[in-house]
């Protein structure tokens, strides 16, 4: 279910409108005006989504602007700070004290609850509460959400969740109401950044609704569900009984927040252009689409209201290794070459969507090594050094390949752009599109997937270790659900990784791994051609935007309030 | 006896030739209709000669050119009404750069392949079935009327949809032309049923079958030549309604796939682009105006010339 952090990123991006961000110049000429102005309290804040809200339940959320809504209604153990850029990534304390104490070498971590934190009927929020939302996560009914329970909790592989072994795990302790203790079986550096996942927010037992919760989670946050409906609108209230003083990250100014779901993208825009009446109070859910792109940049007063934000999300071809005749390293090495990351990025939106990336990992992610392995004039592609490689791989008379696209306008647009670069070197491709919903089921079994695929993926918080053990360890290719999806089988790489997460110290790890991101790139499982920023637009009468790359630089919802 | 009935043949083949001089002669007669039937002309036309249009303007309909659009401002054409140029006479598509005029001549063939083919396969498969219900009757008449009802009350557009998107592999161009060819023929079928029963009462039928003429040569002989008219008429209203279902399919993503282009293809990705490339989406939604009315009186005007009793007012 691990796709899912990435189908965030994508499910917008490659569905239903393209990604799309800012230079660095623009974004810092636009940020000024919806940033500097102070929100007030009160008002009704409309937030205008292209896409459906996957789960709200916060043991299934684990795409990201579902993960940005839920911010709204739930508070977890730690969370990322509200703050535009770099900033933005760093973990702080939410419902806990702390970021977490571990003990033991990384293998106990402790959290202290905050004194005051209460749920939407009153009652105070305790650490039996976290302890059941966890444990939850381990039913069979709600298997969409993070592994990483599963993984490292003692136990964990064999527990059930609590609806079938009443007994609860073991390895969580609750010594007192306002301690939770979390016992793992390995040492996990970051495990006071993994806390900050939906997955680690309080549940109340009694409160818990099995699957129906996803439409009514409990809220601990300062909003709670008034109206859902899915696919349509979700209608958020304050929590009366949340308090600001216990909640450094959220700000609640709204009284109300409207989430209007599923429009049509330049409908989204084009209301947003003009923000009138009701949508002078808007935001964009989704980065602006390409068509608007010329529109926004060209008027100095809707360039003001474009807000661009950062990401940690790496946009790829993906290469499937085991198929024939890509397993052999040329063919992949030439497909590098020939991709023309420039027409790629054109069809998200042009520069404003991000910069061409040359590896797996973005600048903006810590240990990140630079580099250019495979480089071409302005990212363009190098057709000429492709064909040669492909007539050293014997290939000089071409190939067929099959690519998998989602089925959607900017799927569509991609995959062709994919079509026209490689077709300069010989490379005759054919787009198989898969209807959206059905997209990452499809390419995640390795029986039903094609020789290419447009992918991406946005780690879990910012740090290599939820990037490339997922996926580029060979002995993780699963039948169904996989994210190795170029299935690349390498016991090199499967050892530096085991080294890497076994030396423990983060910073340490961080610069191993973006060691071994180079070592990956000369294999050429994956063509890296961008690496996202986003553009969202908002209205006029809305203050406090910036994007946050937590949620692939969309924007923050919880430091949004109005103007007047 | 079969003298008999190749001589009554030789007369009604004869009427036929002065009549269908006299039938083209009424068309162009009229201005409105000259226009159409010239504007369906240089459509064929167009369509045809698509690879040697393409070659004196050197576009071609998949090449991108990322040096016509503007990837500052999100894809945009550069230059004027959608990028028009000496080398892109009729402006590129915004992104990708591709010669829009190329796109449209190689839609056009499609379009046109499409809608004529699948016309064809309706009409064969309408007056065929049609005849045999009209003529034969009783059980015959049953069985075929019963599926017409069926194929007629279906909700056509939702099937093609779901029949297309379940054949993946499956070329899109021949599935369209099936698909749309399927679902069209109770059309032509409903009405060749109900001239076939007004025929085979007639009296030459009747004279026919006293001098001992087969079922088979009534039928081919004596009834079908008659069908001719109202077959003529249905057919050219159909080829209007398949390019419009073919661009309505391919406006959905059901249609043919990338990077063939089409017209509904087309428009469906120049909706977004309506305000800032307002180019477009005016060229391929024009052409797709233009087409469909040009069939469409020319369809009325063949009704009209080949039916004394709605002669032109």
């Amino acid at each position: 279910m691990r796709p899912r952090r990435a189908a965030c990123a994508l499910a917008a991006a490659l569905g239903l409108l393209s990604a799309a961000a800012c230079t660095g110049s623009t974004g810092a000429g636009s940020t000024g005006a919806p940033g500097n102005a102070v929100p007030v309290k009160g008002g009704t804040l409309h937030v205008l989504s292209t896409i459906d809200l996957e789960h709200l339940d916060p043991a299934r959320a684990y795409v990201t602007s579902t993960q940005d809504v839920g911010r709204l209604i739930y508070r977890t153990l730690t969370t990322f700070a509200p703050a535009p850029g770099q900033a933005g990534g760093k973990i702080v304390p939410d419902l806990a004290t702390d970021t977490g104490r571990p003990t033991d070498g990384a293998r106990t971590w402790t959290f202290t609850l905050r004194d005051g934190a209460r749920f939407e009927d009153g009652r105070t929020v305790t650490s039996k509460d976290v302890k059941y939302g966890v444990e939850r996560t381990f039913a069979a009914e709600l298997p969409e959400g993070p592994p990483y329970a599963r993984l490292w909790l003692t136990g964990g592989d064999t527990y059930k969740g609590p609806y079938q072994d009443k007994a609860g795990l073991a390895s969580i302790e609750t010594p007192d109401e306002r301690t939770v203790v979390f016992h793992l079986n390995r040492p996990v550096a970051d495990f006071g950044s993994a806390v900050s996942l939906p997955m680690f927010a309080p549940v109340p037992q009694d409160k818990d609704t099995g699957v129906g919760y996803d439409n009514r989670p409990f809220s601990s946050g300062p909003y709670r569900i008034d109206v859902f409906e899915p696919k349509k609108q979700l209608t958020l209230v304050r929590n009366p009984s949340w308090d600001p003083a216990t909640d450094t990250v959220r700000k609640g100014l709204p009284d109300k927040v409207v989430i209007d779901l599923n429009l049509d993208p330049a409908v989204v825009d084009q209301r947003l252009i003009s923000g009138q009446g009701e949508d002078a109070n808007a935001v964009a859910m989704e980065p602006i689409g390409p068509a608007s792109v010329g529109r926004a940049l060209g008027d100095p007063r809707l360039k003001q209201r474009l807000v661009t934000g950062d990401s940690i999300n790496t946009r790829f071809l993906g290469i499937n290794t085991r198929h024939k005749p890509l397993d052999d390293v040329r063919v992949r090495q030439a497909i590098a070459y020939a991709l023309d990351k420039d027409a790629l990025r054109t069809t998200r939106g042009g520069p404003i969507a991000g910069d061409l990336a040359t590896t797996l990992l973005p600048p903006t992610l810590p240990g990140a090594a630079p580099e250019d392995p495979y480089p071409s004039q302005d990212g363009k592609g190098d057709p000429a050094k492709a064909k040669a490689l492909l007539a050293e791989a014997g290939h000089a008379s071409g190939l067929e390949l099959t690519l998998d696209t989602p089925a959607t306008a900017g799927g569509k647009a991609q995959g062709e752009a994919v079509q026209a670069s490689l077709a300069r070197a010989g490379i005759a491709v054919r787009i198989n599109e898969i209807s959206s919903s059905a997209f990452y089921s499809t390419i995640g079994s390795p029986a039903r997937e094609h020789d290419l695929l447009i992918d991406g993926w946005t780690p879990d918080w910012p740090g290599a270790s939820t990037y490339l053990p997922i996926l580029f360890d060979g002995r993780l290719i699963t039948a169904e659900g996989n994210n190795n999806r170029s299935q690349y089988d390498s016991p090199e790489v499967d050892a530096r990784l085991d080294e890497i997460a076994a030396a423990g110290d983060p910073t340490t790890a961080q610069a191993a791994y973006g060691e071994l991101a180079k070592r990956i790139m000369r294999d050429a499982p994956v063509v890296p051609f961008l690496w996202d920023r986003a553009a969202v637009l908002v209205g006029p009468n809305v203050a406090g935007a910036y994007g946050h790359t937590a949620f692939v630089g969309r924007l923050d919802l919880v430091s949004l309030g109005l103007r007047r | 006896m079969s003298a008999r009935a190749a001589a009554t043949t030789d007369t009604g083949s004869r009427t036929a030739g002065t009549a269908q001089v006299t039938v083209l002669r009424r068309l162009l007669s009229q201005r409105g209709t000259a226009l159409a039937l010239a504007a369906v002309a240089l459509l064929v036309l167009v369509a045809l000669a698509a690879p040697l249009i393409t070659w004196l303007t050197g576009g071609s309909p998949t090449a991108f050119h990322g040096e016509a659009v503007d990837p500052a401002l999100g894809g945009l054409p550069r230059g004027t009404a959608g990028g028009v140029s000496a080398e892109h006479w009729l402006g590129v598509e915004p992104v990708n750069g591709r010669d829009v005029l190329a796109r449209v001549v190689y839609g056009a063939r499609v379009s046109l392949l499409i809608a004529v083919l699948a016309t064809a396969v309706s009409t064969l498969l309408g007056t065929a079935l049609g005849l045999l219900a009209g003529f034969l009757g009783g059980w015959a008449d049953t069985l075929i009327g019963r599926l017409m009802d069926l194929l007629m009350s279906f909700p056509s557009l939702i099937f093609m949809i779901a029949l297309i998107s379940a054949a993946p592999g499956a070329d899109r161009r021949l599935l369209l032309i099936m698909v749309l060819g399927l679902f069209g023929w109770p059309y032509i079928g409903r009405i060749v049923r109900g001239q076939a029963m007004v025929l085979a009462r007639g009296e030459f039928v009747a004279a026919a079958r006293v001098l001992g003429a087969s079922r088979r040569t009534l039928l081919l002989r004596e009834v079908l030549p008659n069908l001719t008219g109202p077959v003529l008429v249905v057919a050219t209203m159909s080829i209007p309604a398949c390019i419009a279902t073919e661009a309505g399919l391919s406006f959905l993503g059901v249609g043919v796939q990338p990077p063939t282009p089409s017209w509904g293809q087309m428009i469906a990705s120049a909706v977004p682009w309506y305000a800032s490339d307002p180019a477009y989406f005016l060229i391929p939604g024009v052409l797709l105006f233009v087409t469909v009315l040009a069939f469409n009186v020319l369809g009325d005007a063949v009704r009209d010339a080949l039916d004394p009793r709605s002669k032109p007012r």
